[in-house]
């Protein structure tokens, strides 16, 4: 399957949302990172249907999504950003009136039912209601529900907010398992989110893709340009004027300095090996 | 406070509805002012009082011009412009002008009327609150002696103070400040970012119970400021400072005021109304999580004071809040109430228990929302009675949200209880004249023939033979007492000659194709009566669809779930099946607010002959000829079932363009309750 973004603008009045993107994925998780207003949520709403397109438009293995209807919209699993419920819906009825709204069997929206609420640790809460839920319960339940009909492209805007750090594994790992056969696009500005479990990262700023590429590739950019810089306390601010500094830590000698240098800084320091937050940093940095 | 007040005018669809409320009551008081509805205006009785001529004359002069049926009766020199119709002003000026000047002997008559019922017994002992009242009444009128009212124009001042569309105009603005600063918050979940402690609450409570008042007194100041230049420069209020006895319909006022006085006091209570009854609205929008909470019982508060209004028990009549807010009916008559055997005079008690009504529900207010967890407790299981089972029907789930989640069951059967206890108060009365009338449509039923014609005949000849017998009694009999009570048999069997007149009339009146048709029922249905109660029937039917439906499409925008509906493209699935759940919640509400009024007149009084022409019936003879009376009915049904879909259709539409359940109740409110009210009051 291959989903591909063709030249996608969208303008809201005079502001430029999306400057003509271009995109392909194929099956595997994709991370979109940008920080605030950098237009990931208008790729996502589009992608889904909520928003249409000023220009450009999205073609699914050649066929434009547009014209596929419910078709495209059957393959098409969404995680909102906004907790969307009914809140005197119990989990269960609202997961049934999802798989109502699917046209799904009443025996396979059971199972699927069961066997997700397990997984996303929420079947002993299936007939509370949902107004009694923590925000990260219905977090849990807003994924469930995007998983509901088994989708094969997946759209999940920021997943994890308001989730506990145990959550956030288990949320991980069960999108990790899923993701097979599928296409997921998982928009953050959470990094270690997608880390480890995406294929490729896009980084989405004020409406233009600035990179995609793998972990590897996009760490393997700033090799020999991340630095631990080793400073006494007078020191320490001086350091910021060679670089970005990424990271603050009080040790014995000193205070220990994650700097993002061009160049190695005149200080004591060792050469460290980038990761996705340096890279975060290196592209948002400045605009963060 | 300065941010509470822009919460109100935060949403500019409820702003709209408020311009409209303000230019709608310009609008209807300007016709009011000009209404020639009588054959002349308010402002051709002032013409005429300012003429300075002898009105008695003129009037027979223009009885003897009625008289000549060859002359034109148009003449430019009257006010009218027509003999006839400035007859009828002329009759009208000087009966006015005659209520004034006899004012001394209207207070004799009063004196002699309560000596008189005091020396009959009927007012029980001395010192029993009945005889202590009538003295109380004797002493106050008397007090009123020397008062000389002045013979001018005081329609400005009657006009101004009997208008009550203004009121009832103002209840919007008592439900948009109770929804918009309490009712909206809590159900935005906004209440958790105020200040969590009771001290804090309450000063919140308190800020937002002071933006309402003065919020109504802005619009007060503006509607009835409107009402007053207009009647001002139309009509004029007069001379200030005559009493105010030479208004009139205030003639009977107990009270020594000027006019100046009295609009002041006119004022000053009605918007102490004002402020009562938006502290009850805000005592029902503070705990309401959503707009329907709120506004349901505030109808059913309305219900309720529009029955007690109607009460012969005189303190639960005077403590409704529909009478309440009659202040100009409180000054034209001399009522005591019995507070624990003490004659108190009503236009007392009803100031003060709409002070008390002020702190009352401010202070229960106050408790309620300071007791309220600022964060809310989210309760273990469902409140729910109804769970839906394990299905995938999403035309269950959608009539699961129809009728449950959003109350349209709970809805359906308060519009039920409601409608039952309208009905079972509401007197349907049988005379002894329409007993008669009912037996004589037993017999005269249908087309005319000769058997009817002979009974007809007969029956107006026993009517003479027994007249005969009586005069023949009262002719032999010289003592006229006894006479009567050997004639009382007689005229007994004399008592239906009225009805059997009117039948016969009927009878012989009837065109070709009629038929002779009991008009009783018929007549409630479709005359004046049966048509105010449609239009209270409509309203409480309209009411009761903006609470039922007025979530139907807004539920998804407010909850965001509508995110997901399009995401997964079920958007017109959704709808269609929320459009099947209107017609079926629609169809029930229409049958409650409408059937109860036909069964109840078919079983008093009869609704026969349906098959008849409609021309048989006398109200509905202005109808096109060859319609029959079952059509007539189809007809109206089909009329009120175009208002119940017009109604419905509104009410989505402002639904899904608001996306926003509290502005779509009011704005349903605004457009569809109030108008068959206003022309309610306007019959």
């Amino acid at each position: 399957m291959e989903l591909r973004f063709h030249a996608l603008t969208k303008e809201y009045g005079n502001k430029l949302a999306l400057k003509g993107v271009n995109l392909c994925l194929t099956d595997g998780i994709y991370g979109l990172l940008g920080p605030n207003g950098a237009g990931k949520s208008t790729m996502m709403n589009i992608l889904t249907g909520n928003l249409p397109a000023t220009k450009g438009h999205i073609t699914l293995d050649g066929k434009d999504i547009r014209s596929m209807g419910q078709e495209y919209r059957k393959l098409l699993g969404y995680m909102p950003q906004q907790q969307v419920f009914y809140p005197g819906f119990t989990a269960e009825q609202f997961l049934f009136y999802i798989a109502s709204l699917r046209k799904m069997e009443k025996k396979q929206a059971a199972s699927r039912i069961d066997a997700l609420l397990e997984q996303v640790e929420l079947s002993d809460v299936r007939r509370k209601p949902i107004r009694s839920f923590s925000g990260g319960m219905k977090q849990r339940l807003l994924l469930v529900q995007a998983l509901l009909d088994d989708p094969r492209i997946l759209v999940l805007d920021e997943p994890t907010a308001g989730l506990d750090p145990k959550q956030r594994i288990l949320l991980r790992n069960l999108i990790g398992k899923i993701a097979l056969n599928k296409i997921v696009l998982i928009s953050t500005h959470v990094v270690s989110d997608v880390e480890y479990i995406a294929k490729e990262l896009i980084l989405l700023s004020q409406g233009e893709i600035l990179c995609k590429g793998t972990h590897r590739e996009l760490t393997k950019s700033l090799q020999g340009r991340v630095w631990e810089v080793c400073a006494g306390e007078d020191e320490a601010a001086r350091v910021g004027e060679f670089g970005s500094v990424c990271g603050l830590a009080k040790t014995a000698e000193g205070i220990s300095v994650r700097l993002l240098a061009e160049k190695e800084p005149p200080f004591p320091c060792r050469a460290l090996s980038p990761t996705l937050e340096d890279v975060y940093l290196h592209y948002f940095g400045e605009l963060g | 406070m300065r941010y509470e007040w822009k919460k109100i005018f935060a949403n500019p669809h409820a702003v709209l509805l408020l311009i409209a409320a303000l230019l709608l009551n310009g609008y209807l008081f300007y016709r009011h002012c000009t209404d020639s509805s009588p054959g002349y205006t308010e402002a051709q009785i002032r013409a005429k009082y300012g003429q300075n001529i002898d009105i008695e004359e003129e009037l027979r002069e223009l009885d003897a011009r009625s008289l000549d049926f060859t002359a034109d009766s148009r003449d430019l020199n009257l006010i009218t412009g027509d003999v006839y119709l400035e007859r009828r002003l002329d009759r009208e000026v000087l009966s006015r002008m005659e209520e004034a000047e006899h004012y001394a002997d209207y207070l004799q008559e009063k004196q002699t009327e309560i000596r008189a019922r005091l020396n009959s017994g009927f007012m029980g002992p001395e010192g029993g609150f009945p005889y202590e009242a009538q003295l109380r009444v004797a002493e106050t009128y008397r007090k009123l002696e020397g008062i000389q009212p002045e013979v001018s124009f005081s329609g400005g001042i009657a006009i101004f103070t009997h208008w009550h569309i203004t009121d009832l105009l103002l209840l919007l603005f008592c439900l948009t400040a109770g929804l918009f600063l309490m009712t909206r918050e809590h159900t935005a979940g906004l209440l958790l970012l105020l200040r969590p402690t009771a001290r804090g609450k309450s000063s919140l409570y308190a800020q937002k119970f002071l933006t309402l008042l003065l919020f109504v007194t802005w619009a007060f100041v503006i509607l009835y400021g409107t009402d007053f230049v207009l009647s001002g420069l139309i009509l004029g209020f007069g001379r200030l400072s005559r009493p105010i006895q030479s208004v009139t319909g205030l003639l009977p006022c107990p009270t020594p005021l000027t006019v100046g006085g009295y609009l002041l006091r006119f004022l000053l209570e009605k918007l102490l109304w004002l402020w009562a009854v938006s502290a009850v609205v805000f005592l029902l929008c503070t705990p309401a999580k959503r707009p329907t909470h709120a506004l349901l019982p505030a109808a059913l508060v309305a219900m309720i004071s529009l029955l007690m209004g109607q009460s012969s028990d005189l303190w639960v009549q005077s403590l409704s809040l529909s009478f309440l807010s009659d202040t100009a009916e409180r000054y034209s008559n001399c009522l005591m109430m019995n507070f624990f055997g003490l004659p108190v005079p009503r236009r007392i008690i009803c100031p003060i228990f709409c002070v008390l009504l002020l702190i009352g529900c401010f202070l229960v207010g106050l408790h309620s929302f300071c007791k309220k967890p600022t964060v809310p407790v989210a309760k273990g299981r469902s409140s729910q009675l109804f769970r839906p089972g394990r299905h995938t029907s999403l035309t269950r789930h959608e009539a699961f949200k129809q009728y449950v989640s959003n109350g349209g069951i709970f809805l359906l059967i308060v519009f039920a209880v409601l409608q039952a206890l309208i009905y079972t108060n509401r007197s349907f009365p049988i005379s002894q004249n329409e007993y008669h009338l009912q037996q004589y449509a037993k017999v005269l039923a249908g087309a005319p023939n000769a058997q009817k014609d002979d009974f007809l005949i007969q029956e107006a000849a026993r009517f003479e033979e027994i007249r005969q017998t009586i005069d023949e009694y009262y002719s032999n009999i010289q003592d006229a007492h006894i006479a009567e009570i050997l004639t009382n048999e007689f005229e007994q069997k004399l008592m239906p000659r009225d009805a059997f007149e009117m039948a016969k009339a009927h009878y012989e009146n009837l065109g070709e194709g009629e038929a002779y048709v009991h008009q009783t029922g018929y007549t409630r249905l479709f005359g004046p009566l049966g048509i105010g109660d449609d239009l209270l029937n409509v309203a409480l039917l309209l009411l009761f669809l903006s609470l039922s439906l007025g979530r139907t499409f807004s539920e998804e925008a407010e909850t965001g779930v509508a995110v997901l509906l399009t995401t997964i493209g079920a958007q017109k699935r959704v709808r269609r099946r929320k459009l099947l759940f209107t017609a079926l919640t629609a169809f029930p509400l229409f049958c409650i607010a409408f059937l109860p009024q036909w069964f109840t007149v078919h079983r008093v009084y009869g609704l026969e002959q349906p098959d008849a022409l409609a021309q048989s019936v006398t109200v509905l003879r202005s109808l096109p000829k060859g319609l029959k009376i079952w059509q007539v009915f189809v007809l109206t049904g089909i009329l009120r079932g175009a208002v119940t879909a017009l109604g419905c259709g509104v009410i989505l539409h402002l639904s899904k363009k608001t996306e926003n359940t509290a502005t779509t109740m009011l704005a349903s409110i605004g457009l569809l309750v109030l108008p068959p009210l206003i022309a309610r009051l306007l019959l």
